[in-house]
């Protein structure tokens, strides 16, 4: 005989279900709140939630770096000042872009997001973002707290990125970011007699560097696809390159793409990158290595030194840093870094620097979005941050633990100098360092087309089949036709932007894109004219100049 | 001699409804409630909203704009919807062909070992691994300079550089291979099999049946509503493929492995949640074709 299974009867059903409800009501009732910290007074009216970095709460614990309790002081000087307000942690990741999208349209999102996030990163979706209403209107609070004197020039003068055609203003600076460029091993490079990447290099200077530091085991360069996606655009092709996209007014969406009239150009590129996969065996790299970032496979490779040049751009410098356990002084001799070579012709599409600025929540309140922007330029732009840095060289008594800390340089007007530290930030960051990206940032700079043109609602067609081609370019095996891609390529883009609608004005586009490539020839006559000679000015007669005069 | 299971099948049929007190009909829809509330909230209401959302302009906030079919032409044109279907139904297809019986010709090879190797064999068989760690192991097994398997085929085997993932023709295969080693629903025809009685078999073989015999006979049409079931998932779950292949490929090469799953979450990266929407709709109606075909050409009762 076996034993009856435990039965349940309708009453303890109900009953656990009664259980179930009540213990249900009761989370909801808590809130489900993470850590929070308030102002003194005991009426907090106003709650900002935030989802960490750059704005936490106050660091707890008894081993707190430096960085942390500097922050934490800095952190309860803004509270004292601003009375009836409390700040909130959330557990929520900013940086996932379905999570982030989600939370907009249901009204949790933190108080705080970075702007790219939504924006796919680029001008003209930062832009159609703000135009869907995904970020907050900061114009009026943004003016009212004096947010442009606490920028650096050059930031302040960069405003794609926070800030539209019309002055309306969604984000705030927060970071000043280089394009992407690598990171080189310095005893590596001397070992083939090179103290410095020259500033005007190549990529095909690039691949002889690559095939000299190639020892062993040991690879010249680490990459990835999206390399072959910094090499194209060189020659002006890209999914939104100046030779490969051009604007056709009145006809649905505004552009359509031409990936053959160049097509030679591709070619070139393609057998550029695949001579360094293929037959040179420089490049450690791998078709599922995507990561940009100092914490992937292709940093680790650097770190390891099983290559001697990796991608990335100047912000990895500190968390390298940190991830190697060094000194800035000490990284500052282990590696350098360059800016992306430029094309055969001369030219390069890459920006000195971009603005990595923050969008707020479109639900906040009037006094709640006021609060939220006074934090936020409190610690990142105004007197918190010159806080934290004092704090933390009164700490350390080092100067370069501020950079170590802080990503150098600063979207703020502490770049060089802080009161109260002595010395200049470039000396601290590490000479050599300091000496290449100030002469990066100094660049003149190429137009960008968002800063002419009004915003796009409908994004229009994705860079989609672009990636396609580009894994296959990179690293398939199987035999293809470059060129035949490319005729492809061509047609599915256009066959897609026909069924796009366009939602902005015909004539303030034209206007703008007649302004657009007027300065783009002036910038290009000055600064690539062999790009400009062979390459634009056909492009211009043939694409621009019929339409647009 | 035959067997007949007949006997050992016992039926208590259910009261007819009418025969029902009304107390007992409502503490009935209680206990179910639970079932339907969430299948409401997270089945129905999300599939209609769905639905909805595909004939408008779906913005994330503000006005939402009836389109009609106006999201549906722009899919019909573009030339990456039909490549995402057809890697779809191809990787479903190969997918469910080379991972699906396998593992029933092994849960039943696992039942004929001696109990102690069957419990071994069982847990390294079917070890519940963290599917990004087995991710991250399987990028490094087909890594095309470092990793194992290029080793093998060179070093070993003395094959010329293989391709893996970099192949447009053979990346589908490589990325199915790894389900063929390690398919975790097995354990269900091992659940299946055990639960038929040893009598059958003790039976059939005083009948003079051998192995395959028994196979035949006994096991697969006794594992018949399991395999029904786990097929049907199977079906459902390989044309919905997205974690697996994004981590491993991204899509790549050339789109070659990029599901509609896959595209729609690029759809809406891109901002475009109409569309995605509706490729998710035109998902679920294939799906749901195929299994009103599955469910009208197979049956799962064991005595049809």
């Amino acid at each position: 005989m076996t034993n009856p299974s435990p039965r349940i009867s309708r009453r303890d059903f109900l009953r656990l279900m009664a259980l179930g409800a009540g213990a249900t009501a009761l989370y909801a009732c808590t809130g489900g709140k993470g850590i929070s910290t308030e102002s003194g007074s005991p009426t907090a009216k106003i709650t900002l939630r935030t989802a960490g970095w750059p704005i936490d709460v106050p660091f707890t614990g008894e081993n707190l770096t430096p960085f942390q309790r500097a922050y934490n002081k800095a952190f309860q000087q803004w509270l004292d000042m601003n009375p009836g307000v409390s700040v909130e942690q959330i557990e929520f990741n900013v940086w996932a872009a379905d999570a982030l999208r989600t939370a907009v349209a249901g009204g949790t999102a933190p108080f705080h997001y970075p702007i790219g996030v939504l924006g796919s990163w680029n001008v003209p979706g930062i832009q159609a973002s703000f135009a869907e209403g995904l970020f907050a209107n900061l114009t009026a609070v943004f003016e009212k707290q004096g947010i442009l004197d606490l920028l650096d020039p050059k930031v302040a003068a960069s405003t794609s990125r926070w800030k539209t055609k019309d002055g309306v203003i969604f984000g705030i600076p927060y970071e000043i970011v280089s394009s992407e460029g690598f990171f080189f091993n310095r005893a590596h490079l001397a070992e083939i007699g090179l103290e410095e990447i020259p500033p005007d290099w190549t990529w095909q200077d690039l691949r002889e560097i690559a095939l000299k530091l190639t020892r062993g085991d040991r690879k010249g360069l680490a990459m990835a696809a999206y390399v072959l996606d910094w090499i194209l655009p060189t020659y002006g092709i890209d999914f939104d390159g100046l030779l490969s996209r051009y604007p056709v007014p009145g006809r649905s969406f505004n552009w359509r793409w031409d990936f053959t009239t160049f097509v030679d150009d591709i070619v070139e590129g393609v057998n550029l990158w695949r001579a360094m996969y293929l037959e040179d065996q420089s490049v450690y790299t791998d078709p599922n290595y995507w990561d940009f970032s100092q914490n992937g496979q292709l940093a680790a490779a650097f770190y390891q030194e099983k290559a001697s040049m990796t991608p990335g751009i100047h912000l990895f410098f500190s968390d390298m840093a940190n991830k190697m356990g060094k000194t800035i002084p000490e990284m500052d001799a282990f590696a350098g870094f360059a800016r992306q070579p430029f094309g055969p012709l001369g030219y390069s599409y890459q920006l000195p620097f971009s603005v990595s600025a923050w969008a707020f929540n479109p639900d906040l309140k009037a006094d709640e979005l006021e609060k939220a922007v006074s934090l936020f330029a409190y610690m990142t732009l105004g007197d918190g941050f010159k806080t934290i840095a004092q704090e933390i060289y009164n700490i350390t008594g080092d100067p370069s633990e501020i950079v170590r800390a802080i990503r150098w340089p600063f979207a703020n007007k502490y770049s060089h100098e802080i009161p109260g530290v002595p010395g200049t930030l470039d000396e601290a960051t590490g000479k050599r360092y300091a000496a290449t990206i100030n002469t990066l940032f100094s660049q003149p700079k190429l137009p960008e087309v968002g800063e002419y043109i009004p915003a796009e609602v409908n994004r229009g067609p994705g860079d989609t089949p672009w990636y396609d081609k580009l894994t296959r370019w990179a690293y398939s095996t199987d035999p293809f036709d470059v060129k035949a891609d490319a005729a492809e390529l061509e047609n599915i883009l256009n066959q897609q932007a026909k069924t796009f609608p366009s939602s902005v004005d015909q004539n303030a586009f034209a206007e703008g894109i007649h302004r657009y490539y007027q300065d783009v020839a002036a910038y290009l006559q000055a600064h690539a004219p062999r790009f400009y000679e062979e390459r634009f000015k056909p492009f211009y007669d043939l694409r621009i100049k019929p339409e647009f005069g | 001699m035959t067997v007949s299971t007949d006997s050992m099948v016992q039926t208590s049929p259910a009261p007819p409804l009418a025969d029902v007190s009304p107390r007992r009909r409502w503490t009935n829809w209680l206990f179910v409630l639970p079932a339907i509330l969430f299948q409401f909230f997270w089945g129905w209401y999300p599939m209609v909203v769905a639905i909805f959302l595909s004939l408008t302009n779906a913005p994330i906030r503000g006005q939402v704009t009836f389109r009609g079919f106006e999201n549906y032409l722009r899919l019909s044109a573009d030339p990456l919807v039909p490549m995402a279907f057809r890697v779809t139904l191809l990787y479903g297809f190969l997918s469910i062909a080379l991972t699906f019986f396998i593992p029933i010709l092994v849960a039943i090879l696992l039942m004929e070992m001696p109990p102690k190797t069957m419990r071994i064999m069982m847990i390294l068989w079917y070890l519940p691994l963290s599917g990004i760690a087995s991710t991250l192991f399987w990028q490094y097994l087909y890594n095309e300079q470092f990793g194992i398997f290029q080793w093998i085929a060179t070093a070993v085997l003395g094959l010329p550089r293989q391709a893996f993932l970099s192949s447009e023709r053979w990346v589908l295969f490589w990325l199915i291979v790894p389900g063929i080693l390690m398919y975790g629903p097995g354990l269900y025809y091992i659940a299946g099999l055990q639960s038929i009685p040893k009598s059958y078999y003790e039976a059939a073989e005083i009948e003079g049946a051998g192995f395959w015999r028994k196979i035949w006979t006994i096991s697969l049409p006794r594992l018949r509503p399991i395999i029904s079931m786990t097929l049907l998932f199977s079906i459902i779950g390989t044309l919905q493929e997205f974690t697996w292949i994004d981590l491993m490929t991204r899509g790549g090469p050339n789109g070659a492995s990029r599901t509609v799953v896959m595209y729609m979450f690029t759809l809406l990266d891109n901002g475009r949640y109409g569309d995605a929407t509706a490729l998710a709709v035109m998902l679920f109606a294939l799906i749901m074709f195929l299994v009103l075909i599955y469910r009208a050409t197979f049956k799962s009762d064991l005595d049809v």
